[in-house]
Parts: structure tokens; sequence; C-alpha cells
């Protein structure tokens, strides 16, 4: 091959616009995997933050459940007793 | 190549990294032999200038982990032009293609310092054809671009023991069959 049909294919300004281009589509994805990894361990801390708040609610409501009993004179077991969910 | 061009590309290398626009220095002193060089192994010009331009490119983004160990920079240039035209025979699953110019067969019986006739030299072109790649591998990098076995071994990702003993096989088949005699070390 000739040196001019070599030098046809010569352009280190392309090359430097590709290499430009290239850069900023590096930066480009970097930001986006750093936007990615934010947007991930935000929606973490919200789901586990709910999940915890739904667990303490639970657990009050499971502490909130009373048993009344009466016992009559006859020593008989009660009749009747009540539950009651307080919020 | 002399140690103070050695350390002349090295200083361009090291303002490259700073700024890119140095490295055109190194672009078009490169050029001419890299594009050649895959040429060679491809024969298709759309092919090589993309492939050109893309082992220019892998070089000037990955010119930070450049570490000089001793070789001159075309090595490094050679070893990433190597690499992208075996990434696109594998990306193409084609074999591997070599194109011996006859010219390059000429140097080739020059060396050996045998009258050569345009009988020879289409019998050994012939020959060539049959030759395995990994032997034309190492005969164009020692005898068309001059490289020594280090510089073949590390392009090629081979041992430096390797590089010759390919290259002594190579050329001791020439000998059997055409009784020319290169020394293998130059």
């Amino acid at each position: 091959m000739s040196e001019g049909h070599i030098a046809r294919h010569r352009n280190y300004g392309l090359l430097m616009k590709r290499h430009h281009r290239d850069l900023r589509i590096r930066r480009l994805a970097i930001v986006l995997i750093y936007l990615l990894l934010i947007i991930a361990i935000t929606v973490l801390f919200l789901v586990v933050k709910k999940e915890e708040q739904h667990r303490k609610l639970q657990q009050k409501n499971e502490r909130a459940e009373v048993t009344t009993s009466w016992v009559s004179d006859q020593d008989l077991p009660p009749s009747q007793f009540t539950i009651m969910h307080l919020s | 190549m002399s140690e103070e061009e050695l350390r002349r590309e090295y200083a361009i290398l090291e303002r490259s990294r700073r700024d890119p626009r140095a490295f055109g220095e190194l672009y078009e002193k490169y050029f001419d032999r890299i594009f050649s060089f895959i040429y060679r192994q491809t024969d298709d010009e759309d092919v090589t200038a993309d492939l050109c331009s893309q082992t220019f490119l892998n070089a000037l983004r990955n010119i930070g982990r450049y570490e000089f160990r001793g070789y001159p920079f075309s090595a490094w240039l050679y070893k990433i032009a190597t690499n992208e035209v075996n990434k696109h025979y594998r990306k193409q699953k084609t074999e591997k293609v070599f194109s011996i110019e006859e010219v390059r067969i000429r140097e080739l019986i020059d060396q050996a310092n045998v009258e050569w006739d345009e009988e020879l030299i289409a019998r050994l072109m012939n020959y060539l054809k049959d030759l395995p790649t990994e032997m034309l591998e190492v005969l164009e990098l020692r005898f068309y671009e001059d490289k020594d076995f280090r510089e073949i071994a590390f392009i090629l990702d081979i041992t430096e023991s390797g590089a010759k003993m390919r290259t002594y096989r190579a050329l001791d088949r020439l000998r059997r069959s055409f009784n020319l005699r290169i020394k293998y070390d130059g």
C-alpha cells in the first residue's frame, strides 16, 4: 500500500474528537452509575425505615391487646372477656 | 532505538498524560507503520483504517496506565494493534489472513544472500501461504518490522524463548525447502 493511500486515513483531529467524545461518555456513565447508586441506597433506606415503622406499630398493637376478666363471687370462670385494641 | 530516543518518547508520553494533544507527535510518527502492520493482517483498507484508529484511541485512553519497561513505545502500539486484529477476527469468526507483498519476499531472500528470480519468489509466496499463522506472525515482526525477540515476545504475549523457537522453526522450514539460510537472529 502506498504512502499516499495511508496518508488519506491519517487524521489526528478526528482521533481527538473521538477521544473527547469517549471521555464525555465515560464521565456521563460515571455520573449515571453514582446517581443509580444513590437512588438504590435511598430506596433501600426508605424500605428499611418503613419496615421498621411497620414492625414498631405491630409491637405496639401486640402490647395494647388487653384481656380483662371478671371473677365472680362463686369462683366461676369469667363469663365474658373483652379484647380492647388501643390505637 | 537509542536511549536518547527512548527518553524523548517517554517525555512526549508524560506530556500526553496531561495534554492529549501532545500525543499527536507519536501518532504522526507511528501511524504509517501501524497501518501497514494491520493491513498485512486484514488485506482490507477500510477495516484497517478502523482498527488503526481504534489502536491509537486505545493507546490515548490508557496512556495513564502505560509503564516504561524498557521497550520502545511502538512495541506497546504493536501489542494493542495485534489485540485489535485478533478481536476483529474473533468477532467476524473468520480465519486470519496475511497479505504477503512480493517486495517483502525479495527482502527476505536478500537477507539470505541468494540470487532471486521470479520463479523462486512465486514458489516462496505459495509456500508462505501454507505456513501456520503463528510462524508468519513472528517472521513478520522479526524481518519486516525489525523487532528483537524481547519485543516480539511482549507484542505477542509469549516468552522470549518461545519467540526465538517459532522464528527458528519457520526459518528451518525455509532452509529445508528452499535452501535459504537466513540468520534467525538477524
